[in-house]
């Protein structure tokens, strides 16, 4: 279910192939994660950080599906943070968060604390 | 002067309660998702779990009764909680009377805004245990904040007329109010205006909660952070009684993880009692009786295992609304028969 991953509230989880962000939603930065562990001891790992940009996106078809498929070691899922328009240019937004993750968690290696 | 009372928060030895031995105390349910009111202190307004719980919004009957068929045997408490009004589930109140009828004890929490003469009257004759109405407050203005969408005078009224029909139906059941300690708030003044002026059984005096990673819930709006347990000393206490299951059947841990991310299992194709004693749970309780809780990622992330205590609780509630009841009603200690297995 949802996770906050520093600070931010993502929604989710869904299958990468149900992930497709139409031009008139709300753009949002994806987040890939492959959990692993007990079900009910559950670890995430953070294994890319992404902009759905304004146009939209369906994920199954982005480029680097292959190479999250290849780093997970669990069950693959998305995790999603609308970027409401009024608050700001989303592609700006997305790309700080992005660089932030990065650096923080260094994917595909890094694990989200369930402390949020 | 009067002297304080020092409220004990531990007990001498941890591990699972004698009553939770076999089956768990208490079963919290999220009966609903939906909500008709917008709360400052809600973790589901304060969160994507309505969203994410958009597919199965109220619990199927189908699942609800396979919980109180199990549960019924051990009159275990179902507290008809979590996520949003349980009264707007269009099958919420036949739902209770039949939990009933199956030896189930349940602990209802409502914003009581959707009671009316024929609910409130079938759920006081069922004997529903405790009725909780979440007040937060003791007048239309602090109310039209804390308690967003709802109005006053449907509260008073429709709690009013709880009070009477259980006197002239004397029903066993308690009727309690509960009130959030926030910033805005006057928690002695809600307990005056509601046990008092009211004639409410007992008030649930809670502390704010944020849910730490499951919602957006800012600390900054508690008005008593004082911790009741050292967490390293003392294991959680929910582990050692009860158990929390959403509209899909799925098993959390405790009411931390309103957000599902663990699954102890599932009650539409395992029996609760196996849950119950299955090693997800066992896992919990040996680390945290090894005083090792925090090594479990959720529990390290847990700003609320302070704030649970292990006397000053449910089952304190319990015995203190019933004591008022019977009080209130001119009963004899345990002068009816639905109360008598209570204390």
């Amino acid at each position: 279910m949802g996770l906050k991953i520093s600070g931010r509230l993502f929604y989710g989880p869904s299958p990468i192939e149900k992930v497709v962000i139409k031009q008139n939603h709300q753009p949002a930065v994806f987040t890939i994660v492959s959990r692993t562990g007990d079900p009910w001891n559950p670890l995430f790992r953070l294994i890319d950080v992404g902009f759905s940009g304004s146009k939209g996106m369906v994920l199954a078809d982005h480029p680097r599906r292959s190479e999250w498929e290849a780093e997970n070691d669990g069950v693959l899922q998305v995790y999603l943070l609308d970027l409401k328009r009024h608050e700001g240019d989303p592609a700006t937004r997305a790309q700080a968060i992005i660089d932030e993750y990065g650096e923080r968690y260094r994917p595909p290696k890094g694990f989200i604390s369930l402390a949020g | 002067m009067a002297e304080l009372k020092t409220i004990e928060h531990t007990p001498e030895q941890y591990g699972l309660r004698p009553e939770a031995a076999e089956y768990p105390m208490m079963l919290v349910l999220s009966f609903v998702y939906p909500c008709n009111a917008l709360c400052p202190h809600c973790p589901y307004t304060h969160s994507n779990i309505r969203k994410e719980y958009r597919d199965a919004p109220f619990m199927s009957a189908a699942i609800f009764k396979k919980i109180a068929d199990e549960s019924g045997p051990d009159h275990a408490y179902l507290r008809i909680s979590g996520g949003g009004e349980p009264m707007l589930h269009p099958q919420g109140t036949d739902l209770l009377v039949y939990a009933k009828k199956v030896g189930c004890r349940i602990g209802l929490i409502t914003n009581g805004s959707l009671f009316d003469e024929v609910n409130s009257r079938a759920l006081l004759e069922a004997g529903v245990d405790m009725i909780e109405f979440s007040v937060d407050a003791c007048d239309p203005e602090t109310y039209a904040v804390v308690r967003k969408g709802l109005e006053w005078d449907r509260l008073l009224n429709n709690f009013r007329r709880m009070v009477a029909l259980r006197a002239q139906l004397r029903s066993p059941s308690k009727i309690v109010v509960s009130a959030v300690n926030q910033a805005g708030v006057d928690i002695n003044a809600v307990e005056k205006f509601w046990v008092e002026g009211m004639s409410a059984d007992y008030i649930i005096k809670r502390k704010f909660l944020t849910w730490g990673g499951n919602t957006t819930l800012d600390t900054q709006r508690s008005a008593d952070p004082a911790p009741y347990l050292d967490t390293e000393e003392s294991p959680c206490p929910f582990i050692f009684e009860r158990l929390n299951i959403d509209s899909r059947g799925t098993v959390m841990v405790c009411g931390y993880d309103i957000s599902a991310n663990t699954n102890m299992g599932n009650v539409k194709t395992e029996s609760i009692r196996d849950i119950w004693h299955g090693p997800g749970f066992r896992f919990y309780r040996e680390k945290h009786l090894a005083r090792r809780g925090a090594d479990i990622p959720l529990c390290k992330g847990c700003p609320d295992w302070k704030y649970r205590s292990w006397k000053h609780n449910y089952w304190k509630v319990v015995a203190g609304a019933e004591q008022a009841r019977e009080r209130k009603l001119g009963l004899g200690f345990h002068d009816d028969f639905q109360s008598a297995g209570e204390t």
